[in-house]
């Protein structure tokens, strides 16, 4: 259960200051799936970066598991990253010098949970276990993508978060790519959050949200 | 935590293979930077031994020798009767050059019995007394048996030997075909050098030869105690050029040495600190997305700390390995110069490999630390993205404000403290300043010269837009390389006004025609004017007297108008001459005045050893270069107890037929042979000769530092220049042709390397007066006139850039060779 309370976040970029997100609430249940819409620039990536611990808010809180991961010390932030979240970045931002399979299973590694069979069946669901012995350059853009949501879920995480999961995959891709992700969250139990411009791939979520002027909507599904 | 630092450290393991050409230039120029620091330390560590080092094996204070005059020889017979007339101080030489295996090896004969049996009474000098009880105690010791084994050898060069096959395990020397030469006992023994020392009854028996080279006269010379040496007229004493007529030199050489040191530390660690920085900068997208996927801050920064750690140690081993052998090759040069002035063969092979080792280990460190520290800081920033944290703009204008505050504590520390720390202190503290002022001026002269480029020239426009770019990334580099030449410049500067000096002072001073050293004044005068009415004398008598408990040397000087112009005066009063006719005034020397702090008009109290007083007035202050002690020149009337000894006369033509000049040095050898004539000019030559000799070491370790500098510089810009591609694939995306392209790549260099010149060169000629005003008068109390010689500079310049400009030829060149679709893919992935 992810409860987040009075989440207000503002930059400050010389002498420009910029409120990105005000006094904004939300709710998360076990195993729900949710998406977020919005404008470029919306905020979207930012709560995002909050709900995985990489950011400090303003003011405001995110109680995961009862804990306030906003008043998390760097020790307890790096932990919470490393057990609890799976990320899939925007830009993927694979380590690109280990190979896709080395990619993938580092998290496990680190969480001492590696389960080969799993993450096998999960790069050959994701169409990237003939690929899985290349560096990451020498993969598309698309593959890539793949590999970064294949590591976000190695380590069979207790939340997703998808910053734009499938903007460099085509429709035929993206479909499949999606309908995996939400498949596997649900496997696992998982929550997903995850940051989108599609519509159609938004509405696939149990919830989906849009950001607009520093609030959440949650717009109704078709 | 060790789970993460293990998983931190097997990414790290990883990406060497990813960046294999950077990791090799970043390993290269490491080694390459700790090779020249040992090399410099090797160098320096020979040249300061030298001249502390005896000039001649086994015993010190050989201070004179016998040898045969031209066409002459000196016969067994010859030194037979030597030592029967109670010369027992004496002592044979034969020496003997042997071509073995392409290898030349020196054999140097000693009358061993002759040295064992020395009159020690005879000879009043306590370090003599002690080595010769130290050399005869062991050759009656179990360890070098003068009757079993005859033949010494250094240990040090024992290895040399050994690794040339010369010297076989059972210590025997394996000449060519020969029988095995030995037993050789491997000792240490004073001014044992790169010879073979044997008894010279051996060296007879062993070899052909049968003649005595010369005959050392042991023992410490004193001016009160001559060597008396009744000499046949065949042969002649000679007093060897070594520690005395040298010394004064040795002073201002051995702090050039200390400062090359220094210098050498500083660049070391700077290229150590760039390389590590290049290497861990593009590290840190990974880093940031290992701290994005939880590793702990800690656990990367120590993983770090353990990769550098193992790189420096190993090319630390290396860049010593490599010094050392850069030092070996360079030692013929430096050997010849330093046999030239102290008449001694050094080993580059005898000094402590952990010493050296742990200093080039220490600048590594200092050089990882802050490569570690400085870079690592910018993980934490901005973990949402793995971009790096963008130049601040304002941070050009943070690092005026760090010069500024270094120059403004230097020139605070410049008023309030004048001391040797102080001075190198402030040295350090305006070559610093230098180095921040390079990176706020830098950007600027780019931005500045920008818009001088024509519209229709737009790849030169992105030529200069992207040095900035560069010039942003390789800042450290171009730090190391502005040290350098900042010090270069500094150095060559202060050499060549310390020459330019001492080349006006010693042409003034030395007036007269001729010069002769002689222990008899008196019989040499007799001699010219009886037999040379047209030459006329002037002997310069010297007194020893005290000032406020301090040695002083008091000298006549005569007040004829030529030898008041022969006086370099720094300072002098109006009336200085006459008062001095007067016995008045006297003129000081400018290391008196400075380490006394005597004005001109003071007046002195100066104690005679007669416990008499004598009151003078300062009237002048005279350059003295080179010499170490006070000195006054007074009036030649002034002086009344003269000191004994060898004396100087100088000789003056008033309308001599240069024959007769012949006919004098004939008679001098003939009757005086203790007298030694040297006509001006030779004399002029000679002290220029030893000056340029003494800074030659000086010379070769300012261009390895040159070197290093430009290396590390070279290597940055290659690294850079490969991280460029995307930047040269987008031009050649345009249609600018690879020539072009790497045409632009070496104006860009040409360009950083420029202005780094451009700034280097105030602040070169900055620390070039400050070493003269600041470290010369606080280490030797001299200064002298700074000259700027615009044909140094631009030397200096021209081959800085040759050498960067070789350096990263080759990998630009490389662009040429890649087929432009190999780029335009770099492009698109």
């Amino acid at each position: 259960m992810i409860k987040i309370e009075a989440l207000s976040k503002s930059y400050q970029d010389g002498k420009q200051f910029t409120q990105v997100l005000d006094n904004l609430n939300l709710n998360i249940a076990p195993k729900q799936q949710i998406a977020i819409t919005g404008e470029s620039g919306s905020g979207k990536s930012t709560l995002l970066h909050l709900l995985a611990c990489l950011d400090k808010p303003d003011s405001g809180s995110i109680i995961i598991n009862g804990q306030n991961i906003c008043s998390f010390s760097p020790r307890l932030s790096d932990a919470y990253r490393q057990k609890t979240v799976g990320i899939v970045f925007q830009k993927f931002n694979l380590i690109e010098c280990l190979s896709v399979w080395e990619n993938i299973c580092f998290p496990a590694r680190l969480n001492q949970n590696l389960d080969e069979p799993y993450l096998l069946n999960l790069l050959q669901q994701l169409g990237i276990a003939e690929q899985r012995h290349k560096m990451p350059v020498d993969l598309s853009g698309g593959e890539q993508q793949r590999v970064a949501i294949a590591r976000a879920l190695s380590h069979k995480p207790e939340l997703v978060l998808a910053d734009e999961p499938t903007g460099n995959l085509d429709d035929k891709n993206s479909d499949k790519v999606a309908n995996l992700l939400f498949s596997l969250c649900s496997l696992h139990n998982a929550m997903l959050v995850m940051v989108t411009h599609s519509q159609q791939l938004a509405k696939q979520a149990h919830c989906h949200y849009h950001l607009s002027d520093k609030k959440l909507t949650l717009q109704a599904n078709d | 935590m060790t789970k993460s630092i293990l998983s931190v450290l097997w990414v790290i393991v990883k990406s060497y293979n990813l960046q294999k050409y950077r990791f090799f230039l970043v390993l290269m120029a490491m080694i390459i930077g700790c090779a020249g620091f040992s090399s410099v330390l090797v160098i320096n560590e020979t040249a300061m031994r030298s001249y502390n080092q005896p000039n001649f094996p086994l015993v010190e204070d050989v201070r004179y020798a016998i040898y045969p005059k031209e066409g002459a020889s000196i016969t067994q017979a010859d030194y037979a009767d030597l030592r029967k007339s109670g010369n027992r101080n004496i002592i044979a030489v034969s020496t003997l050059e042997i071509e073995s295996k392409n290898n030349k090896l020196d054999f140097v004969g000693v009358d061993y019995y002759a040295l064992m049996s020395l009159d020690l009474s005879q000879q009043g000098a306590d370090s003599t007394e002690k080595e010769v009880v130290l050399f005869t105690s062991s050759l009656n010791s179990s360890e070098v048996d003068a009757t079993e084994n005859k033949f010494i050898v250094d240990p040090a060069y024992a290895k040399v030997l050994r690794t040339q096959k010369l010297l076989t395990s059972d210590n025997f020397l394996q000449l060519n075909s020969q029988f095995p030469i030995g037993p050789v006992s491997i000792a240490k023994a004073t001014g044992l050098g790169q010879q073979i020392v044997c008894d010279i009854e051996t060296l007879f028996n062993q070899f052909t030869t049968q003649e005595i080279s010369y005959l050392v006269v042991v023992g410490k010379y004193n001016d009160k105690n001559p060597v008396t040496v009744q000499l046949p007229a065949h042969l002649r004493l000679v007093k060897l050029t070594s520690t005395e007529d040298t010394e004064q030199l040795t002073a201002s050489f051995h702090l050039n040495l200390f400062a090359m040191g220094l210098l050498m530390f500083v660049v070391c660690m700077f290229v150590v600190l760039n390389a590590l920085n290049l290497l861990i900068i593009k590290r840190l997208p990974t880093f940031k997305i290992l701290r994005q996927l939880g590793i702990p801050i800690v656990a990367i920064f120590s993983a770090s700390i353990i990769e550098m750690l193992f790189l420096a140690i190993v090319c630390s081993a290396m860049g010593v390995t490599l010094g050392i052998e850069a030092a070996k090759l360079l030692s013929p040069a430096v050997n010849q110069t330093l046999e030239s002035l102290y008449n001694v063969s050094l080993g580059f092979e005898s000094f402590s490999w952990p010493s050296l080792y742990s200093r080039v280990l220490l600048a590594s460190i200092l050089g990882l630390s802050l490569a570690a520290v400085i870079p690592l800081r910018s993980i934490d920033r901005h973990l949402a993205s793995i971009k790096l944290t963008p130049q601040v703009v304002s941070n050009e204008n943070r690092w005026l404000a760090v010069s500024a505050i270094l120059l403004l504590v230097s020139l605070i520390l410049y008023f309030c403290y004048t001391n040797i720390l102080s001075s190198f202190v402030i040295i350090g503290l305006l070559i610093t300043s230098g180095c921040f002022m390079v990176l706020f001026i830098l950007p600027k002269l780019l931005v500045l010269t920008r818009p001088f480029i024509p519209s229709n020239a737009p790849s030169l426009s992105w030529s200069f837009a992207d040095a900035k770019r560069v010039s942003n990334k390789s800042s450290i580099a171009l730090c190391a390389f502005f040290i350098a030449v900042t010090a270069n410049v500094g150095m060559n500067l202060m050499v060549n006004s310390f020459r330019v000096a001492t080349d006006t002072w010693i042409t003034q001073r030395l007036d007269a025609d001729a010069y002769i050293y002689t222990q008899d004044a008196d019989k040499v005068s007799t001699l010219i004017k009886l037999n040379f009415p047209e030459i006329s004398i002037f002997v310069r008598q010297a007194e020893k007297v005290s000032y406020q408990g301090n040695d002083l040397q008091i000298r006549s000087y005569p007040s004829q108008l030529k030898h008041r112009q022969a006086l370099l005066l720094e300072d002098t009063l109006d009336t200085s001459w006459d008062k001095f006719s007067n016995g008045y005034g006297i003129f000081v020397n400018q290391q008196f005045a400075l380490s006394k702090q005597l004005k001109l008009g003071q007046k002195l109290e100066i104690s005679r050893q007669d416990n008499t007083q004598l009151a003078v007035q300062v009237v002048g202050i005279y350059y003295d270069y080179g010499n170490p002690n006070a000195q006054a020149l007074v009036s030649e009337w002034l002086i009344k107890n003269p000191l004994g000894g060898r004396q100087v006369m100088a000789l003056y033509n008033q309308g001599a037929h240069p024959l007769e000049w012949t006919e004098l040095k004939k008679q001098l050898g003939l009757n005086m042979p203790d007298a030694q004539m040297m006509e001006t000019q030779t004399l002029l030559k000679a002290s220029m000769q030893t000056f340029d000799n003494t800074f030659v070491v000086t010379q070769s370790l300012n261009i390895i530092t040159l070197l290093v500098a430009a290396f590390s510089l070279a290597s940055s810009l290659i690294v850079i220049d490969f991280d460029n591609k995307p930047q040269r694939a987008l031009l050649r995306a345009m249609g600018v042709p690879a020539s072009k392209v790497l045409l632009l790549t070496l104006f860009q260099y040409t360009l950083l390397c420029l202005f780094i010149c451009a700034i280097a060169i105030p602040f070169g000629i900055l620390l070039s007066w400050l070493l003269i005003n600041l470290i010369n008068v606080q280490a030797f109390y001299w200064s002298y006139p700074l000259v700027i010689e615009l044909e140094t500079i631009v030397q200096l310049v021209f081959s800085s850039l040759t050498v960067v400009l070789l350096a990263v030829l080759l990998p630009a060149a490389r662009a040429i060779l890649i087929p432009p679709i190999e780029d335009i893919k770099w492009l698109n992935g």
